[in-house]
């Protein structure tokens, strides 16, 4: 086999776990299948087990139910922050950064501990929300960068939960309290963000991470 | 109740025995005539093996096989059985067809 192709089987096999993929290039090495051969039957396995994952709940909670959504609330709570940084009051700021941080790492946990061999779904219905709201930014005074910044926490979050990072359930309840109370002092503030969807739907989407980690930390302690 | 390809991979697992691993029932399945991807074994076995029908653990890695690993794969009494009723099925559903006389 060309190192060409060596290079395209073993790129090919990363679509597959690491214990199976030792197996497969193994059964192929065993059957002397040709190049175009061993990448066909990697990648007609690698589409199947692809398949049957998409058949469970979890990678559409992740994609589609929280990742797409999420991505352009937090985008939105982004912009509020940079905009809070030019004329809000410090309370305002504050509030809006717990909001984007706490937010954003939770979604990014979630995603990461739930659908770890999709999360190449996850990123692609994160970037294109992103890339549109991009493409349509037309504010002088702010970059449009700033409305990415959530993507910093939330990767932080995916890695944390892609590693399976254990989060204490102290932790999980400061983090979902303080989410909370930043919610309450943004309606107390009366303040509606610059974007425009409902304000508590917005925030009850957004906290259901949160609520996920607490209950989570909380049954497997019980 | 087993489906064909299912009841294939039993069958030929259960006649190599110690011997039953991927690609040796691979190698098995198509000396038969008939097609047998990796994508369908494994995925094949996975199912059966939530059925409880199959075991299957990490065998030895050969030089053959480039220093990689073996799914090694063993029929349980539950896979017996459902390969029994399987046969014992098709035997009576065959029974005075014109096929099955020839």
């Amino acid at each position: 086999m060309s190192s060409r192709a060596s290079l395209l089987l073993d790129l090919t096999a990363r679509m597959l776990e690491p214990r199976e993929r030792e197996v497969v290039l193994g059964d192929l090495a065993e059957a002397n299948a040709g190049a175009l051969e061993s990448v066909s039957q990697v990648l007609d396995l690698g589409i199947r087990r692809q398949a049957g994952l998409w058949t469970g709940w979890r990678p559409w909670l992740t994609g589609p139910g929280l990742t797409l959504p999420a991505s352009f609330c937090l985008m939105g709570v982004s912009l509020s922050v940079s905009q809070a940084s030019l004329d809000g009051g410090l309370t305002w700021l504050l509030t809006q950064m717990s909001l984007l941080l706490g937010w954003s790492w939770t979604t990014g946990y979630v995603v990461g501990s739930l659908s770890r061999r999709t999360l190449w779904a996850s990123i692609v219905l994160c970037c294109w929300p992103c890339l549109v709201c991009l493409s349509k930014f037309h504010l002088q005074a702010l970059s449009p960068l700033c409305l990415l910044w959530f993507l910093i926490p939330a990767g932080l979050g995916v890695r944390h939960g892609l590693r399976g990072g254990h989060i204490s359930r102290s932790a999980a309840a400061v983090i979902t309290v303080a989410l909370i109370l930043a919610m309450l002092i943004s309606w107390h503030g009366g303040a509606q963000r610059w974007w425009s969807p409902p304000l508590l739907l917005v925030d009850a989407l957004m906290s259901w991470p949160a609520l996920y980690l607490l209950v989570r930390q909380w049954r497997s302690v019980c | 109740m087993l489906g064909e390809f299912e009841y294939l991979l039993i069958s030929v697992a259960a006649r190599l025995g110690e011997n039953a691993y991927g690609a040796a029932i691979r190698e098995d399945i198509e000396a038969m005539g008939r097609s047998c991807s990796i994508g369908a074994l494994y995925t094949t076995v996975d199912r059966l093996e939530k059925k409880r029908l199959l075991e299957t653990w990490m065998g030895d890695a050969t030089p053959q096989r480039g220093g990689r690993a073996k799914r090694m794969v063993r029929v349980t009494k539950q896979g017996a059985a459902a390969a029994q009723e399987f046969y014992n099925s098709v035997m009576r559903a065959s029974q005075g067809v014109s096929w099955a006389t020839k």
